[in-house]
C-alpha cells in the first residue's frame, strides 16, 4: 500500500512541473508567435507598422471609416480597415482580423471572422452547463473515499448506476 | 476551443463507443475522459479574470498555458496519483484520450491568422495550420453532437452496441473490467 505521504510528493511535483511549464511558456510565448502578441502590439503598435499581425476585437461601433474597437487587457482601440462590404458585423460583436498593421492604430484587414454576440452568449452558457454536467457525470460513478485518500467508482458489487 | 458542451459530448461519445470493443474500458471510465475532454478550458480562466495573465505569489503564468499538452498532461498524472492504484492506468488512458480529443477539435477551429496557437507546447512550439470548419461561438457542432450522444447513450443504456448482451440492460461493470 502505497504511502500516503509519498502519493502527495507525487501530486506536488506534477503540480511544480505544471507551474514551472506554464511561466516557461507565457516567458517565451511573445517570441515564438507566428504574428505580434497582443501584449506586444498594445506596447509599441506603431513599430509594427507594414507588419501581418492578427488579433481579436471586441467591436464597439461599426462606421463608414471601418470597424473600431477595443483588444488585449488594456483595451487598446484600433480601427479596421478594408472590410468587405457584406461582412455582417455590429457592436458587441468579436472580429478576428488579419491584416496589416498601420501607425495610427489601423489594421488594413485582409480577412475578418466575426463571432456574434448572441453566438457568444451561447457559447458561454453551454460551456458552463456541460462544465457542471461533467462534473455531476463524474460523480455519478466516482467518490472520493476521505479514510484512504482516493477516488473510488461507486460500482459496489459490481453494478453500475 | 469549441464550447466546452461539444467537446464533452465528443469524448462521451468516442469514449462509451471505445468502452463497446476495447475490454479494459467500462462504463465508469467514460465520465474520466469527459472530464479530460474538459481540463484543457481551464484556460477559459482568462475570460473570468479579463486577462490571459495571471500572477500567483508574485509568478506570472499564462492562461493559455493550460491548454497545452505539457500544462494539461501534469494537471492530469496529478490527478490520476488520486485515484485508486488499480484503476490508474486506465483512469489516465481515460483522461489522456479525452484531452487528445479536445487539442484535435481546436485544430478544426476557424482562424483568420491561418494558424492555431502552439498547443503542443512543450513537444514543439509549432502553430499548425488550422482547418477552419466552425468558430469557437458556433452553434452547429453542439446541436449535431446533443443528438448523436443522446443515440450512443441510449444505444448503450439499452445493450444494443455490437457484443453487448441485448438481455442485460442494466450492463454489470465486472464484464468490461479490467
Amino acid at each position: 500500500m502505497e504511502r500516503p505521504l509519498v502519493r502527495l510528493l507525487m501530486v506536488v511535483c506534477c503540480l511544480v512541473a505544471a507551474g514551472w511549464l506554464a511561466v516557461d511558456y507565457t516567458a517565451q510565448a511573445d517570441d515564438r508567435g507566428t504574428y505580434p502578441s497582443d501584449r506586444v502590439l498594445a506596447a509599441e503598435f506603431e513599430a509594427h507598422h507594414g507588419e501581418h499581425v492578427f488579433v481579436w476585437i471586441d467591436v464597439t461601433a461599426v462606421t463608414s471609416d471601418g470597424v473600431s474597437g477595443t483588444f488585449g487587457s488594456e483595451d487598446t482601440a484600433v480601427t479596421v480597415t478594408d472590410i468587405d462590404t457584406g461582412t455582417n458585423v455590429n457592436a458587441g460583436d468579436e472580429l478576428q482580423v488579419y491584416g496589416t498593421a498601420r501607425s495610427d492604430h489601423r489594421i488594413d484587414a485582409e480577412r475578418v471572422v466575426v463571432s456574434h454576440g448572441e453566438n457568444r452568449t451561447y457559447m458561454f452558457v453551454a460551456s458552463a452547463a456541460a462544465a457542471l454536467w461533467a462534473l455531476g457525470f463524474f460523480l455519478l460513478y466516482w467518490r472520493f473515499n476521505l479514510a484512504r485518500g482516493v477516488l473510488t467508482p461507486r460500482t459496489g458489487g459490481g453494478g453500475e448506476p | 476551443m469549441s464550447d466546452l458542451l461539444t467537446h464533452a459530448l465528443a469524448a462521451f461519445v468516442v469514449a462509451t463507443v471505445a468502452s463497446w470493443v476495447v475490454p479494459w474500458l467500462a462504463r465508469r471510465h467514460v465520465p474520466l475522459a469527459t472530464a479530460g475532454a474538459v481540463a484543457p478550458d481551464l484556460a477559459k480562466g482568462a475570460f473570468v479574470t479579463g486577462d490571459t495573465q495571471a500572477t500567483v505569489v508574485g509568478v506570472t503564468g499564462s492562461w493559455y498555458a493550460l491548454q497545452t499538452v505539457g500544462v494539461v498532461t501534469c494537471l492530469l498524472v496529478a490527478g490520476v496519483v488520486l485515484v485508486e492504484r488499480a484503476e490508474r492506468r486506465v483512469a489516465l488512458a481515460a483522461l489522456l484520450g479525452g484531452t487528445g480529443l479536445h487539442v484535435a477539435m481546436d485544430y478544426l477551429v476557424i482562424r483568420a491568422g491561418g494558424v492555431a496557437p502552439p498547443y503542443l507546447y512543450p513537444l514543439t512550439w509549432a502553430e499548425l495550420p488550422s482547418l477552419d470548419v466552425y468558430l469557437s461561438s458556433s452553434i452547429w457542432p453542439s446541436l449535431v453532437a446533443l443528438p448523436v450522444a443522446v443515440l450512443v447513450w441510449y444505444v448503450d443504456r439499452r445493450g444494443l452496441a455490437p457484443g453487448a448482451d441485448s438481455t442485460a440492460p442494466d450492463r454489470t461493470d465486472g464484464d468490461r473490467a479490467n
